[in-house]
């Protein structure tokens, strides 16, 4: 007691100095420095079942956390990947965990050979082309985090970059006639990315949701991703704010409140015509819109909407937050003349480049101001998609004069749709509010449906005093 | 922290005064942060001959609102359709998009001399298979009978690619008496209307025929002032295609005000 009690003029030190500045860049206050620890777990479930787990989120993170847990055991979910971080405060830590996928970009003229396989095991293609270049891409999780610790070291401010990618195999498009007569092929990589960059403050120990998704190789499945922080003095002192000092701590009203963190959720749905109309007004009206939404849940359950995405991203006042879900889709841009020199029969030009595409959701969002139950940001909202790919004549029609039927190729050239909101919006705190409302048409294999997004703000107000 | 009394006494009279302006049929005029503009673009298309009777109706400002009532009536019962009605809900003075586009891509120059490739049909063929191009055209060997010697062909060396669909920018301004909006408006509707061929002759390759996209480009912009909440008509567009058709462009600008600032609730730990 007598040790503690030598610890409360610091500990009155420590509280004072804890204001939004010494979240900043300056370092705390107190001697010694802090070893942090950072756990990220990548969770995934299936969507019905992890949106409740996203709000939840917003209101009581150990509950949550604790629900996903149960879902784990019970084997409803599934950890994808944990990984465990240590840095010192104020210093950043990466790390990258998964392998190097080498896949070719460029090929040459010349007649069919075979590229050498990235992967071992792997179906070889009936025949494929020669490879003249190649680039490789990193497959798995990478995690960057930079944490600045509190003077009180109950709170901790946290700069997050998370990449997942996921390699799904390879792509194959066709690509000209062998001299023997067989089709030829080319290979190209599918890669699935999610992409996080946050600014975040969080209790020590208390989990937070930095960001999930839908699955995009799986839209049925959705994927959370878990970070908690816990930090212990290097020195080995004991913390500044123990239990003791915890409980004797001012009321933190009176202490003051840390800048803002918000959390953004986004919902994408996917809608009957008739069933949008409708729902509409509601979804327009800010007492009506948390209804429209359970409804669009329920619709979504018995199979008559579609869920296409989910975000929930925190953010900071000032900062910039970022998360991306996509897959890089790979097409031919370059296209040999004349091909290989063989019977013709109708087949697709030989490529000699692809380039990439990213089709997938990006929400990007900087939190402006704060006044009230109101939060002004910036916000912007992207989602594209590839309906198929248009096959294309290979130049003019001909018909020669003495030979009116000779031969036919073509090349392809993808379908891209984009949807874009972009716009500086208010919300109120926790309201529902119609973000995008829009019809979608051919070659949309969904057309004449409507897709509906919807945003909500959720403003996380931390204090210095930590949850029991 | 205390809040003080005289704090609850100016709420009180603030959101007294709210309630009256409501009652007087104008939007709150209340502290906080600033107003923001909910712009919705409803794009519909309909027969002409039951456009006319609508077009009146929707110029008057009296009756615009029942005019989109009854147009959406009739798109719910499929005697109008729905092209799409996007919104953007922007903070005023704030420029900000909302698109909802298709990008088509298609070759503009070519390389070495005309490939001889007899094809058939308008424009590109689709794909059924989006993932595998090539198992597609495995599954449709639609003439794989042809046989014959390739003495050159062409192959797309530049691309341009034209997005297809609806966007909306706008931009309001909002007048001090809280309903009158001052709106920079930039909304289009892009199709593709189908393919045109245009042919040469030569001795040496006989008949080529180039095919050229063909678009329809419907666009009002625009500065308008228009009251909050009342529809106005933006564009009535005589279309190409499908013939007899019109699409017509209504603009709805409603003034959302921020509600009145309150006493934060004490909180603890995060707020609930």
């Amino acid at each position: 007691m007598n040790i503690r009690l030598r610890w409360l003029p610091l500990l009155a030190c420590a509280w004072f100095a804890c204001s939004a500045d010494a979240l900043a860049d300056d370092k705390p206050a107190v001697a010694g420095s802090w070893q942090v620890r950072g756990d990220v777990q990548i969770i995934r479930l299936p969507m019905l079942r992890a949106v409740p787990i996203i709000t939840l989120f917003a209101d009581d993170a150990r509950g949550a956390d604790a629900e996903l847990h149960r879902l784990l055991a019970d084997g409803t979910a599934t950890l994808a990947h944990h990984i465990i971080a240590r840095t010192s405060d104020g210093l950043p830590y990466a790390t990258t965990i998964g392998e190097h996928i080498r896949y070719p970009t460029e090929y040459s003229m010349n007649d069919p050979g075979t590229i050498p396989r990235t992967r071992p095991g792997e179906k070889p293609a009936s025949t494929s082309t020669p490879a003249t270049a190649f680039e490789v891409w990193q497959s798995g999780p990478s995690f960057e985090f930079i944490p600045n610790v509190a003077s009180d070291g109950v709170l901790v401010q946290a700069v997050v970059f998370l990449v997942l990618t996921d390699y799904s195999g390879m792509q194959r498009f066709e690509g000209g006639v062998a001299a023997d007569g067989t089709r030829v092929f080319y290979e190209q990589p599918v890669f699935f990315h999610r992409r996080n960059h946050t600014n975040v403050i969080v209790h020590f120990g208390e989990p937070i949701l930095i960001g999930c998704c839908a699955l995009a190789s799986d839209r049925h499945t959705a994927e959370l991703q878990v970070l908690s922080l816990r930090a212990r003095r290097s020195d080995g002192a004991p913390q500044v704010r123990d239990a003791a000092a915890t409980a004797d701590a001012p009321n933190a009203q009176e202490a003051g409140e840390w800048p803002a963190q918000s959390r953004l959720e986004t919902f994408r749905f996917i809608v009957p015509e008739s069933d949008a109309l409708r729902m509409r007004p509601a979804l327009l009206d800010a007492r009506r819109s948390g209804k429209a939404f359970e409804e669009l849940l329920a619709s979504v359950r018995t199979g008559k909407a579609e869920l296409a995405e989910v975000f929930s991203s925190p953010g900071r006042m000032g900062e910039i937050t970022q998360f991306e879900n996509f897959r890089a889709q790979r097409f031919g841009t370059e296209f040999i003349p004349g091909g290989f020199s063989t019977p013709i029969i109708p087949h697709a030009m030989p490529t000699t480049f692809f380039e990439r595409h990213d089709v997938g959701d990006v929400l990007g969002f900087e939190l402006q101001h704060r006044e009230s139950r109101q939060l002004g940001l910036n916000l912007n909202l992207k989602t594209t998609a590839i309906h198929g790919f248009n096959r294309w004549p290979a130049g003019p029609d001909v018909v020669l004069p003495l030979s009116p039927v000779l031969a036919k190729s073509y090349w392809f050239q993808p379908n891209f749709a984009e949807s874009k909101t972009k716009t500086d919006i208010v919300l109120t705190d926790r309201e529902r509010t119609l973000l995008r409302f829009q019809k979608l048409s051919a070659p949309d294999a969904r057309a004449g449906r409507v897709e509906i997004v919807l945003v909500r703000a959720i403003t996380e107000i931390l204090t210095e005093k930590p949850k029991p | 922290m205390k809040f003080p009394a005289a704090a609850h006494f100016f709420t009180a009279a603030l959101l007294a005064s709210v309630a009256g302006q409501q009652d007087l049929g104008l939007p709150p005029q209340v502290a906080g942060s600033p107003p923001q503009v909910r712009i919705e673009l409803l794009v519909a298309r309909l027969p002409e001959a039951r456009a006319a009777g609508l077009r009146a109706e929707l110029s008057d400002p009296a009756k615009s609102s029942a005019a989109q009532d009854k147009l959406l009536a009739m798109i719910a019962k499929k005697e109008a359709e729905l092209v799409d009605w996007p919104i953007l809900t922007i903070r005023n003075e704030q420029l900000g998009q909302a698109a909802n586009v298709h990008e088509l891509r298609y070759a503009t120059e070519y390389e070495n001399a005309p490939f001889p490739a007899p094809q058939h049909g308008d424009g590109p063929a689709k794909v059924a298979e989006p993932k595998a191009p090539d198992k597609a055209d495995r599954d449709q060997p639609a003439d794989a009978g042809i046989r014959g010697h390739m003495d050159s062909s062409v192959a797309p060396t530049a691309f341009e690619k034209r997005d297809l669909g609806v966007t909306l920018e706008a931009e309001p301004d909002l007048d001090p008496d809280g309903v009158t909006v001052r709106l920079n408006i930039a909304a289009s509707h892009v199709t593709l209307l189908g393919w045109t061929k245009a042919t040469t002759e030569s001795t040496k390759l006989g008949k080529i025929t180039f095919e050229q996209a063909k678009f329809q480009t419907l666009k009002s912009k625009t500065n308008i002032t228009i009251q909050s909440g009342r529809p106005v008509l933006l564009g009535f567009h005589k279309l190409q295609e499908p013939p007899k058709t019109v699409e017509l462009f209504i603009v709805t600008a409603t003034v959302l005000h921020s509600e009145p600032k309150r006493p934060d609730k004490p909180a603890k730990g995060r707020a609930q």
